[in-house]
């Protein structure tokens, strides 16, 4: 024993929580082997669920083996609360809301957190309801529990019981895989071919003929310096390419107000991650954190969906570009030279917050371009607080991008 | 690269419970001043016999967090500090040449009487046991592996570095760290008395193989937070006010977010902040700051870069 009590009635609530974030893990494509779901159940035993700091912990050191794992960790945890209490009342809640759908509680014939993951009864608040109504319930905390972010949601009826009790259903919460963050397979290939021609073309502008000892003859340097010896060339100057390495710096706007277009574009920050060692990937809503090393250990979907789910900035937080974009100075500026392209992914709404036009100029004058790419046609640009116009503005090239071909048509033009 | 599992996948325990709360207290009083998860994976490393595997930036306290542990356990401390060219003659065994040598020497007349005048078939069947003797535990050389598994007092093994070593390396540790166990052709395998204990830090200047994670329990170190860097500095560095521990304490954290090549890590505050004290200084200004930027950074690019940077960085300085 090592943490704070855990009693043998909490030993299946342990086993039913390493299950889930064993799954929860493997949906999002972290491989976990059984030698170490054991060394879990071990430590778990130690550790007990008494405390929740210690439990994570010790499920964190023997499931979790990689910095760039640790993110799908926080991600699946922030998914149950250790007790499932929170879980339940929040689904509960949303869906008592969305249809009169009633709670009943977690089912007595079980311990907290059977079957690896949450289960408990709802019932249709009107036991007469119409066979319509009743599916219009389960659809609706289906989509309740959806909206939480929990895939697999089971509504199964039970069956041989009485009349009454034939509409209640069981409520069986699955970890959400990262599978939903997909893009089709021919979005994909699309996707890869723009971030290959981007990166290309990005490289061959980063190359610059400069003054070497070796090389092609500098006809113009040559002949500029014969005026000294009368118009006879008696140095010859040469120049080489020189390969400046070309570096690519990546904001995504990850807040909830893009999130319809996050999926494409962090699809699209993350092919052009993958691909180059000099490019950088940073999420930002109101604060901006790197999120480059997590591309390199992820699956791409799993990739978007910790982005997406707030696992390295707060998606819930209100967007400040502002602060955003001084904050993403203070870890670009410092090694911003001309050799960079920026490229910001981002409805440009700031919220009513200084939209920081001061540090988009500095970018505009250190680097070699600025590129921003919105979701939003030009027209809704001003609306709300839209400082979307104030931006296109200031940067080299801005364009809407809704689709795939959107996409192409603004990086690859 | 895959190595065979252990024979138990549960793996061998110490038997050992340390409870969190009290062994953070006990390495708190030895100066180790550790966050919750540190003290709860170290914990859980004792009990499970499982090697804690401790990565990250340089100077953050992971081969310290070794030796204190091995204070507040009782344990003896065998390091190994890992490079490029660590080999099996380095970390595990090596035969005492010298010695061997010796002794052919000063048993040279007696061979030559016993064996003088015997056929190639007889010679070689006597010379057999004589092969046993000269590779036997007489001229082995223990490195820090071996003494580790045949330590019969309870050892920690510190496997400092890893990523410095090459993936060969790796290799040999699964079987020391997996099975607690070292093969030596020449004598068989040698099994470890007493559970052993390790910990293996890692820069992450290279990819460790999936085949040592798996085996090892990762605990995740990061600059602490400026309370817990106030408070180490506070332990180890008496004479120093609270006002300058502050000020240490937020330029670092602002030099931490500038990129550096070698950001500076605990030590280095400590450092500065024994330095600051010496010159009797109760708060950074910039003439001071470019007199003992030294102290906290290493490289002449990441020097230019904090002096371009530096009014920013002292204006973010708490206010007396």
């Amino acid at each position: 024993m090592i943490g704070g009590a855990a009693g043998g009635a909490s030993a299946p609530v342990g086993d039913a929580l390493i299950s889930f974030v064993v799954s929860g893990l493997r949906a999002h494509g972290v491989p976990v082997s059984p030698a170490e779901v054991i060394d879990a159940h071990r430590a778990m035993s130690l550790a007990g669920v008494g405390d929740r700091s210690i439990c994570l912990t010790a499920l964190r050191a023997t499931l979790v083996k990689e910095a760039a794992h640790d993110h799908v960790f926080d991600l699946v945890v922030a998914q149950l609360d250790l007790t499932g209490v929170d879980l339940v009342a929040e689904i509960v809640e949303r869906a008592t809301d969305a249809d009169g759908i009633e709670f009943v509680g977690p089912s007595e014939d079980g311990p907290d957190l059977p079957d690896a993951a949450e289960r408990m009864r709802v019932r249709d608040g009107r036991d007469d309801a119409p066979e319509g109504e009743a599916r219009a319930a389960d659809e609706a905390l289906a989509d309740a529990a959806r909206s939480l972010g929990i895939d697999g949601v089971e509504l199964a009826d039970a069956g041989s019981e009485s009349e009454a009790d034939r509409r209640r259903h069981r409520l069986i919460v699955r970890p959400r895989s990262s599978a939903a963050f997909d893009l089709p397979r021919a979005d994909r290939v699309e996707v890869e071919r723009v971030a290959r021609i981007f990166l290309r073309r990005h490289r061959h502008d980063a190359r610059r003929w400069a003054p070497a000892q070796r090389g092609r003859t500098d006809m113009r340097r040559t002949m500029r310096n014969t005026r000294r010896t009368g118009g006879v060339p008696m140095v010859l100057h040469q120049r080489s390419r020189s390969r400046r390495r070309s570096r690519v710096v990546i904001l995504v706007d990850v807040s909830i107000s893009v999130r319809p277009m996050a999926t494409l574009a962090l699809h699209a920050a993350d092919a052009l991650t993958r691909r180059a060692r000099g490019v950088r990937l940073y999420a930002f809503v109101d604060h901006t954190a790197d999120a480059t090393a997590m591309v390199r250990r992820l699956a791409p979907s799993a990739v978007v969906a910790v982005l997406v789910d707030g696992g390295v900035v707060d998606v819930g937080a209100a967007s400040d570009y502002g602060s955003a974009l001084r904050s993403a100075h203070d870890r670009i500026g410092p090694r911003l030279d001309r050799s960079t392209t920026i490229l910001v992914f981002g409805d440009g709404r700031s919220n009513g917050a200084d939209p920081g036009y001061e540090v988009i100029d500095r970018w505009r004058r250190i680097a070699r371009s600025v590129v921003w790419l919105t979701p939003e046609p030009r027209g809704a640009w001003p609306l709300g607080f839209g400082e979307m116009q104030g931006y296109a503005d200031r940067v080299s090239q801005a364009a809407t991008v809704r689709s795939v071909d959107d996409l192409a048509a603004a990086l690859t033009v | 690269m895959t190595a065979p599992e252990p024979a138990d996948p549960a793996g061998p325990g110490t038997g050992e419970g340390y409870d969190v709360t009290e062994l953070g207290a006990a390495l708190a009083s030895g100066g180790y001043l550790a966050d919750g998860p540190t003290t709860t994976v170290a914990a859980l490393a004792l009990a499970l016999g499982r090697p804690l595997l401790a990565e990250g930036p340089p100077g953050t306290g992971k081969t310290q967090l070794a030796s204190s542990l091995a204070e507040v356990t009782g344990r003896r401390l065998i390091r190994l500090q890992c490079h490029e060219e660590l080999d099996e003659a380095r970390s595990l065994y090596e035969w005492d040449y010298g010695r061997q040598m010796l002794a052919t020497q000063l048993m040279r007349p007696q061979l030559d009487s016993a064996l003088s005048g015997l056929g190639a078939d007889e010679l070689f069947a006597r010379t057999a046991d004589m092969e046993q003797f000269f590779f036997s535990d007489r001229f082995v050389v223990e490195r820090p592996l071996l003494a580790a598994v045949r330590a019969t007092e309870p050892v920690l093994l510190l496997v400092d570095e890893v990523d410095r070593a090459d993936e060969a390396f790796e290799a040999l540790l699964l079987e020391v760290l997996g099975e607690q166990q070292i093969t030596i052709p020449e004598l068989g395998t040698i099994v470890a008395r007493q559970p052993i204990v390790a910990v293996i830090t890692s820069n992450d200047s290279r990819e460790l193989s999936d085949a040592l994670r798996r085996r090892c329990l990762r605990l995740g170190f990061t600059y602490p937070d400026p309370t817990r860097e106030a408070a180490i500095i506070e332990i180890k560095v008496p004479g120093v006010s609270a006002a300058l521990r502050a000020a240490v304490v937020v330029f670092l954290a602002g030099l931490r977010d500038l990129g550096l090549r070698k950001p500076p890590g605990i030590s280095e505050a400590v450092d500065w902040a024994r330095a600051l004290v010496m010159l009797n200084a109760d708060h950074l200004d910039p003439a001071l700051v470019r007199a003992t930027l030294g102290v906290v950074v290493k490289h002449a690019a990441d020097e230019a870069l904090v002096g371009t940077n530096l009014d920013r960085l002292l204006e973010r300085q708490p206010r007396p």
